[in-house]
């Protein structure tokens, strides 16, 4: 088997794969569109492997095995090479993370402030645990240092935006907005 | 090239690294991840020499698989500073890996007993052999290295994808504690993961015919007793030594 038809029998068997794991469909008709594009941007370079992995953990939230081993295809990059940049640096995740990424700040005037408590109402709202992502891919909670707005402090961000001096009796209601 | 070994003039050939030239001259550098058939990588640290260029006043601390030899330059191999730093990396290796054999037949050659660090029982030293010898030997990129710092490991992609490996054993014939192994898996149950995964000598391309007249029987097979019989020459690696089949990929 050449390498084309590698590539068209692995989109096949992907589709075959999302299709019975009943996994979100896929907008359009074209399979693995979004990494395509992605590796278009980048000029189809393996020098630009982080970039590629940057752009595609934006879009999922996490780095997907099949369009990683499709990206590993095209690019002619082992997928061993591929797996250890993805699990080298923190900032990639090959698990599933939900819609909305919460960070929230343990720092040292946060926790002055209160943090664990409002760490504590978090996971009793949200059913998780810190490092978890609720079951309808929601919510991913996770807990950071310093986020460096201490005079708002308890403090966290969810997605890019920062939600300030928090509590743990209303911090439920903060998270209410993010769908 | 003319150059300084523990204080007598040797030559060498240009482009030699110091641990290639002092092996030639008969000089004895401890080095794990070392190897004839693959590029040098420097992961080990044991092969550390003192080395002073032409003209320069300091003599300094470098790996010696990876350093070119220059016209000129000073070398020693055993003074009390290369063998103070290099039983404290034995340290660190008995304390990593402290039932390995190897590990600690070093050990006992530089004199180390204990090891001041917390233990951690796992074989793999994380020298990159096996790593390096499934890319840049046998070109099958089977396993790589997972995660960093305490936590690396030697993986397989997403920690069970084995789909790359063509089960010739170079891997576990290059690894020096014996901390990666085959497994024996019966030619039944093979024959159920697909006909393709049957045969090492064809995947490496020993053998032309996919079909095999002992119907994958490798206890019968003469080129497999022949493989295991001769110790010290997998036949991979014999022929990668006469020159590698192509250059790591960067």
């Amino acid at each position: 088997m050449n390498r084309v038809d590698t590539i068209h029998a692995l989109e096949t068997a992907l589709a075959a794969e999302r299709e019975r794991t009943g996994a979100k469909p896929l907008k359009g008709t074209a399979e693995l569109r979004t990494v395509r594009q992605i590796l278009a941007k980048h000029g189809g370079k393996a020098s630009q492997i982080i970039a590629i992995l940057q752009d595609l953990q934006a879009v999922y939230h996490y780095l997907p095995e099949p369009e990683l081993r499709f990206i590993s295809l095209k690019l002619e990059v082992p997928l061993t090479r591929l797996y250890a940049i993805a699990t080298f640096y923190k900032a990639f995740r090959l698990v599933p993370r939900g819609r909305h990424e919460i960070s929230l700040c343990m720092g040292t005037a946060c926790h002055v402030r209160g943090a664990m408590r409002v760490k504590d109402a978090i996971e009793r709202e949200l059913k998780i645990r810190v490092g978890g992502t609720t079951n309808d891919m929601r919510f991913s909670f996770e807990t950071v240092r310093c986020l460096g707005c201490c005079g708002q402090a308890p403090v966290m961000t969810v997605d890019e935006e920062l939600v300030s001096r928090l509590d743990h009796l209303t911090v439920g209601k903060a998270l209410e907005r993010y769908k | 090239m003319k150059f300084v070994l523990n204080g007598r003039a040797r030559t060498t050939t240009r482009g030699a690294t110091v641990l290639d030239a002092a092996r030639a001259a008969g000089v004895d550098i401890p080095a794990v991840c070392a190897h004839d058939a693959l590029q040098p990588y420097g992961a080990c640290r044991l092969c550390i020499v003192e080395v002073r260029e032409k003209g320069k006043k300091r003599w300094r601390v470098v790996t010696s698989c990876l350093y070119p030899v220059t016209a000129g330059l000073e070398v020693e191999t055993d003074t009390e500073r290369i063998r103070r730093l290099r039983r404290l990396l034995i340290e660190l290796l008995l304390a990593r890996s402290g039932c390995a054999p190897y590990v600690r037949e070093l050990a006992r050659r530089y004199g180390v007993t204990k090891a001041r660090f917390s233990r951690l029982d796992d074989d793999c030293i994380l020298c990159g052999l096996c790593v390096r010898v499934c890319t840049e030997v046998v070109g099958a990129n089977a396993i790589g290295f997972a995660e960093r710092g305490i936590g690396r490991k030697v993986d397989s992609p997403f920690g069970i994808d084995h789909s790359r490996c063509v089960a010739c054993g170079a891997c576990t014939y290059v690894c020096p504690t014996g901390a990666i192994q085959m497994e024996h898996i019966r030619t039944g149950e093979l024959r159920a993961v697909g006909g393709e995964h049957l045969c090492r000598y064809t995947l490496m391309g020993f053998l032309s015919d996919a079909v095999c007249a002992l119907n994958y029987e490798c206890h019968r097979c003469e080129i497999d007793q022949k493989f295991r019989a001769e110790a010290g020459t997998h036949p991979i690696l014999a022929r990668a030594r006469k020159g590698p089949r192509k250059k790591a990929r960067r």
